[in-house]
């Protein structure tokens, strides 16, 4: 292994893509780096539950809770006639889950790199890993949820267990990516313009509304009429990954559309985000140390 | 005579403590303001960029892309915004009280601090974002809605009871934090069960059984969320007595919150 490593501005690499070759290493140094990763994610995860009288058990009875309340408010309280509760309930629920990972994900990620600035000024140490143990964490509590909601909808008959949900380790990997790559594209900016912490969370609120979470796309068809362009819904990067997650759980209404397609589109989005967020927090990744 | 001056002094001595106090009390505030906004580019420029940004972003989700049509669209977009101002004004103050001892241990170990100060700069923070955005949504609701009822003007009349109902948590958790260390996660989720058992996202319009209606109503956050829709359009809603009730009952809870702090805060030391 050399330890010094020689730079010639002249055989550099340039362009913004530069950075991109070292995309393939990048499993390897999340590799490497594992026991770290494990460390702060059960540091993490352990530190919600620490010391609280439930303990492992509340990270479960949180979204239980949710779910009745969701129940109980959209389905018995502001009840829509032509959609049975329980199907809107674990419809719902679903898509909740999904999105409250996601952007809880992004939002912690924002701050990362700041909040580790001791790490980030150790020349040896490699910050483009920080983001990964968030997006991981925001994984483990996805799939608590995941687990709650097949639950209930399974013994509601919501839900009818098939083959997709061989799938959901995949649609996993891609909401990992996905995580990811935003995750990195956020930490490398809010170091130099602390304004995308108030920028995202008005963002992802809107990403939020804008995807089929509160609404089913029938709705959407039906309030356009026809002619709408209610197919412009579909162009949003987290339509496809939201019903890829609804019908790998067991989801088998029509309107959530293919599992396959859905899949590849989600797919072709995060690996988007990815290259974007990597080639973006590698290009100024040397900048850090001076300004956290 | 004594009774009712005891009874009297119960009632103001949140207040009076913290109008002796008023000096500190105003550093504090403008700091709170400062370090919420410090590093950004645009400061506190974000006071209103903030709410107008999600006003903005409400207005092009439900009143043009998700299209309910454009005037109910906009109608919804004011009635969810109402919404969101009262939630706001008492759960911004409520998620953040139960550090505000915590992590200042040096506030409480080493020097003679009045410790009931901390929870009114929150409170402060969250009447000034609760302003702002009123008087936005005022603006918004004259140029789409239609010209807001005059008995819009009695808004600050709901929002000041709720931003009570915060302070009076805030002392509460505040000193519950210190001595149960998970009492932070407790209260972000059940702040986050809350947001959708409060009218914000739906109203209660739309709620058709009677049983439902009353259930809602026990919650004091849907009492007001929807006295201020009730206000803004000026259908008929809450009466001025029902209105001097709720203040009443909430200043009660003020001074019951202010107790049950200054009552716990000698444990303080010991526990940090």
């Amino acid at each position: 292994m050399t330890l010094v490593r020689h730079y010639d501005a002249a055989t550099a690499p340039r362009g913004p893509l530069r950075h991109l070759k070292s995309l393939i290493g990048y499993p390897g140094l999340v590799w490497r780096n594992r026991y770290m990763l494990q460390n702060s994610m059960r540091r993490d995860l352990l530190g919600r539950v620490h010391g609280s009288f439930l303990g492992v058990y509340w990270i479960l009875l949180q979204p239980s809770f949710q779910f009745l309340l969701f129940y109980f408010v959209f389905g018995v309280l502001y009840r829509r006639s032509d959609i049975p509760a329980a199907d809107f309930a674990v419809y719902l629920f679903s898509g909740v889950i999904v999105f409250l990972s996601l952007v809880e994900a992004t939002t912690t990620c924002c701050t990362t790199i700041v909040d580790n600035g001791n790490l980030v000024k150790k020349v040896a140490f490699p910050s483009e890993v920080l983001p990964v143990h968030v997006a991981l964490v925001s994984l483990v509590t996805y799939l608590v949820g995941a687990i709650v909601c097949l639950a209930v909808g399974l013994i509601a008959g919501v839900l009818h267990l098939s083959w997709a949900i061989l799938a959901l380790p995949l649609v996993l990997v891609i909401q990992f990516v996905m995580t990811l790559g935003l995750g990195l594209m956020l930490a490398n900016l809010y170091v130099f313009v602390r304004d995308v912490g108030q920028v995202w969370r008005i963002v992802g609120q809107a990403w939020q509304f804008l995807t089929p979470v509160f609404w089913m796309p029938k709705q959407l068809e039906e309030a356009l009429g026809p002619n709408g362009a209610w197919w412009v819904a579909e162009l949003n990067p987290a339509y496809s990954l939201v019903m890829a997650h609804r019908i790998a759980l067991g989801g088998s209404d029509p309107m959530l559309g293919d599992l396959w397609s859905n899949i590849g589109t989600a797919a072709a989005w995060a690996t988007f985000f990815l290259v974007l967020g990597y080639s973006t927090f590698m290009a100024s990744k040397h900048k850090y140390a001076d300004l956290v | 005579m004594n009774t009712v001056r005891g009874i009297f002094s119960f009632f103001l001595a949140p207040f009076v403590s913290a109008w002796r106090r008023r000096q500190v009390l105003r550093e504090l505030s403008i700091r709170e303001i400062r370090t919420t906004f410090t590093g950004s580019m645009l400061g506190v420029s974000w006071l209103v960029l903030q709410p107008l940004l999600t006003l903005t972003v409400y207005a092009l989700v439900f009143g043009g892309l998700l299209g309910f049509g454009r005037d109910r669209g906009m109608a919804f977009v004011s009635q969810m915004f109402v919404g969101l101002i009262v939630f706001h004004a008492f759960s911004e103050p409520v998620s953040r009280a139960s550090r505000l001892v915590v992590s200042r241990p040096n506030y409480v170990t080493k020097v003679v601090f009045p410790l009931d100060l901390l929870p009114w700069p929150t409170v402060a923070l969250a009447a000034l974002h609760a302003t702002i955005s009123t008087v936005l949504l005022l603006v918004m609701h004259t140029a789409f809605v239609g010209v807001p009822a005059w008995t819009a003007l009695a808004l600050p009349l709901v929002l000041l009871p709720v931003l009570l109902l915060g302070l009076s948590l805030s002392w509460v958790l505040a000193s519950v934090g210190v001595y149960v260390r998970d009492t932070q996660e407790v209260v972000r989720v059940v702040l986050q069960l809350l947001f959708f058992l409060c009218p914000v996202v739906w109203t209660l319009a739309n709620v058709e059984n009677e049983l439902h209606r009353s259930l809602v109503l026990l919650n004091p956050l849907a009492i007001a969320i929807e006295s201020a829709r009730s206000l803004l359009t000026g259908t008929e809603g809450p009466g001025a007595l029902f209105l001097l009730a709720f203040a009443a009952a909430t200043l009660l809870l003020a001074a019951i919150g202010h107790a049950f702090f200054r009552r716990t805060q000698d444990g303080f030391a010991d526990v940090l």
